[in-house]
């Protein structure tokens, strides 16, 4: 790809304002929309989500009225440009469905930046990070068929399987350990920054709208499956916001975010298949293009630094929303049982008793899980739990239905320092 | 003992009228809280090792050239901050040379190799021997330094948070001169003023005589406090930090004078007649010595500030860049110790309420 969109012209900022019908966009049809489509909107969502969340920032710690002018004009278009992608959403996609559609961006997005990675141990960090989020998807298809009495698979098609990954009640660790090492940006391949910018931001758009969206239930089981996922979603942005570089200026990181915005429209203009849309993508792709160059000469003439230095002369591979089925099954069978300790990734067997883990373990998980319920629970209403395992069987063996697992029992669960009671439940009298 | 850091090459490059844009300057500031500095060199130990291990699993010719080459680059830069920074700090808390020397051999047996690495790179070959024996070395020095001098560095009393922000703010630099991007542009502000650029210098000139006198004043106030300290160590530490920034201070401002024509025995002439007016100002021998030399330092720092402010903008007019660019360094020093008497008067007012009451000796 030749693409270098610091050579593009793009449309002159004070020409790109849109009128309340132009924004007002028409949503999809949550029946036939195609999911990757549904994923896109997703994660674009979350792009435009951080970047006016940090120029709200940036704008706190600068004194230049100047600037602070320039950053208001950029992020007034960034929020408009939030409005369109997210008014795609239907409104009768309900949270749960929105939800799952989350679940499967964090599956797909992440498994595409570690397979695109180029740095083993910011790899090893999306591979450890991918097994919880496809947990995750598992926990909410069952609170789904639960409630709303409807396949996952209705939503999300079999691009993405729904089966254990590392149990989400054994995901809960002690914040200390979900300190990464940060990159150096000045010694890092450009890939490396792209890839940890667009994850952070997916997973912190996650965090957000289940702290928001999580207590819109009736259904107790709900709630409680939100907020046990939300505290992960917190665990996840701590874990891939501190790969980020902690040492570059304002203005480098307003680079480098518009120019992951350049990046991901491109992507998605040239994979999204509906045409109403791929033109959103279109437009906003000129319109980040010009934010680009006002962010460059910002950084030019305040910081007296070139950005062409720390961008790369053409962009390197465009973002897919591709099936990682098997790529997925292959990292849950190697990584189901690690786990992090400070910044490092270790087995959980290696751990001794007397490990922090454990003792946030006991603090958090008490006798009673939501995650564990969520599956315990719609088994029991439907005679068997909801799975989608299109390439078979769960890879790892003691992840497998009661009956199936042959005794067989993951390191996590031999080490395990809590039970599930379902009789501990908060609204059951034996609590 | 107590111990004076060497002040780092001036790092607080700023803009305007002072606001921390670089590194170097929000950590000056306070913009942005500094590392410890052994916790800082042991990530960067750790990123180092992550770096040897990508060389050494990449299968891709082309991919391990390039993180070699970065390998290369943290290595210098590593090397660099702790013989320029670390290594005098730390031989001066702790008295002992022998530690350092042998950290100072150890990064030269490393260089030659590095420097072998770095040529067979420059060919376009793979220097897998090279960064092998690097890792080895690299290793060695770590376990040294992990396992010796960072622990007895935290036994000292040297402010292990300030060395950080130096230490750190001067790897940016440095890796970013290391990896060849550093900047072609003119250290210049925009904006043209409202004054023929001659008489904004002759104003300018004047004004750094005058700023050179302040700042004389200022040391000359601090060298005054800072020996007769005996039981307030963090202000002495503080002090003496400060000092140094004021010597750098006054050096530039007599070599930007003499820049621009202007005498030095004129300077002395100035700063002897300010002298005079420190004995006023100071409260030598007072039962509360330290609680009024605070107030005293705390009024000439605000005014060190305002005159910088005005100083920059006229500076600015009589297009001047790299002199604004001297000016702003200071600015931004100034106001880092402002900012600390604003955050530590309190304490040290309760501190001295609290030693008289217990009857010991509290004036200074």
């Amino acid at each position: 790809m030749s693409f270098n969109p610091l050579q593009e012209r793009g449309i002159p900022i004070e020409k790109q304002l849109r009128n309340w019908s132009e924004l007002n966009v028409k949503p999809y049809d949550k029946n036939s929309v195609h999911p990757y489509s549904r994923a896109r909107g997703i994660l674009m969502n979350g792009i435009e989500v951080e970047a006016i969340i940090f120029s709200h920032n940036m704008a706190r710690n600068l004194l230049d009225p100047d600037i602070k002018k320039q950053l208001a004009m950029v992020r007034r278009v960034e929020q408009q440009q939030q409005k369109a992608i997210n008014w795609l959403i239907p409104g009768d996609e309900t949270t749960l469905e929105v939800t799952l559609g989350y679940e499967q961006v964090a599956v797909d997005m992440t498994a595409w930046a570690a397979q695109n990675e180029p740095d083993p141990y910011l790899r090893q960090v999306y591979e450890f990070g991918v097994l919880e989020d496809f947990d995750h998807l598992y926990r909410y298809a069952n609170l789904y068929e639960m409630l709303e009495g409807k396949k996952a698979e209705q939503i999300i098609s079999d691009l993405t399987e729904m089966t254990p990954g590392r149990p989400t009640i054994f995901e809960h660790r002690h914040p200390h350990d979900e300190i990464r090492r940060p990159m150096t940006a000045l010694a890092a391949h450009p890939q490396s920054i792209l890839n940890a910018l667009m994850v952070m931001s997916a997973e912190q758009q996650t965090m957000n709208y289940y702290m928001t969206i999580g207590n819109r239930f009736m259904e107790p089981l709900a709630r409680a499956t939100y907020l046990e996922i939300g505290m992960i979603e917190e665990q996840h942005v701590t874990h891939y916001e501190t790969i980020l570089d902690p040492t570059v200026s304002w203005f480098e990181n307003l680079v480098f975010h518009e120019y992951t915005e350049c990046w991901l429209y491109y992507s998605f203009m040239q994979e999204e298949p509906d045409p109403r849309v791929k033109a959103l993508y279109e437009l906003h792709l000129n319109m980040e293009i010009e934010h680009l160059r006002i962010a460059c000469e910002l950084m030019r003439s305040v910081e007296k630094r070139d950005p062409e230095a720390i961008l790369p002369a053409t962009m390197g591979p465009s973002m897919s929303f591709r099936e990682n089925r098997k790529w997925v099954r292959s990292i849950l069978e190697e990584q189901v049982d690690l786990t992090a300790k400070d910044s490092e990734f270790v087995p959980v067997a290696d751990l001794p008793d007397d490990d922090r883990y454990f003792a946030y373990q006991r603090a958090v998980n008490g006798r009673w899980s939501p995650t564990e319920e969520a599956i315990r629970a719609n088994a029991e209403k439907q005679g068997r739990e909801y799975r989608l395992e299109v390439e078979g069987p769960n890879p790892v063996e003691g992840l497998r239905p009661e009956g199936e697992r042959n005794n067989a029992s993951t390191d996590y669960a031999r080490r395990s320092v809590v039970e599930h009671d379902p009789k501990a439940a908060p609204w059951t009298d034996a609590s | 003992m107590k111990t004076v850091l060497r002040v780092a090459p001036r790092l607080t490059a700023d803009r305007g009228m002072g606001e921390p844009i670089s590194l170097g300057a929000s950590l000056v500031a306070g913009k942005k809280p500094p590392p410890e500095v052994t916790l800082f060199l042991m990530q960067d130990h750790q990123t180092a090792f992550d770096y040897s291990d990508w060389y050494e699993g990449s299968r891709d010719p082309e991919m391990k050239k390039v993180v070699g080459r970065w390998l290369c680059v943290l290595l210098r830069a590593h090397q660099q901050i702790e013989e320029e920074l670390l290594y005098p700090a730390a031989a001066k808390a702790l008295g002992d040379d022998e530690l350092i020397k042998e950290a100072e051999r150890e990064h030269a047996e490393a260089r030659k190799v590095l420097e072998q690495a770095e040529a067979q790179l420059a060919k376009g070959k793979l220097p897998d021997e090279a960064m092998q024996q690097l890792r080895t070395l690299v290793q060695q020095h770590v376990e040294e330094e992990e396992g010796e001098l960072f622990p007895r560095l935290r036994e000292t009393d040297l402010d292990l948070h300030l060395l950080g922000a130096q230490l750190l703010a001067r790897r940016l630099e440095l890796l970013w001169e290391l990896t060849g991007r550093s900047s072609k542009h003119e250290l210049k502000e925009t904006g043209k003023m409202p004054i023929d650029t001659e008489e904004a210098r002759r104003m300018f000139v004047a004004g750094l005589r005058d700023m050179h006198a302040t700042a004389a004043q200022g040391r000359e106030m601090i060298e005054r406090q800072v020996d007769r300290l005996e039981h307030y160590p963090q202000v002495e530490a503080r002090l003496r930090a400060h000092l140094e920034a004021k010597k750098a201070q006054t050096k530039v401002l007599e070599e930007q004078l003499e820049e621009l024509g202007e005498s030095n025995s004129s300077l002395k002439d100035l700063a002897m007649k300010t002298a005079g007016n420190i004995s006023a100002m100071l409260s030598s021998g007072a039962d509360d010595e330290i609680h009024k030399n605070s107030l005293a330092l705390s009024g000439l720092t605000q005014f060190s500030i305002s005159s910088l402010e005005s100083l920059i903008t006229i500076g600015t007019a009589a297009d001047l860049p790299q002199a604004v660019k001297e000016l702003q360094k200071s600015l931004a020093e100034e106001r880092s110790m402002a900012a600390w008497l604003a955050g530590n008067l309190r304490g040290l007012v309760v501190m001295h309420l609290q030693r008289r009451s217990e009857g010991k000796p509290a004036s200074h």
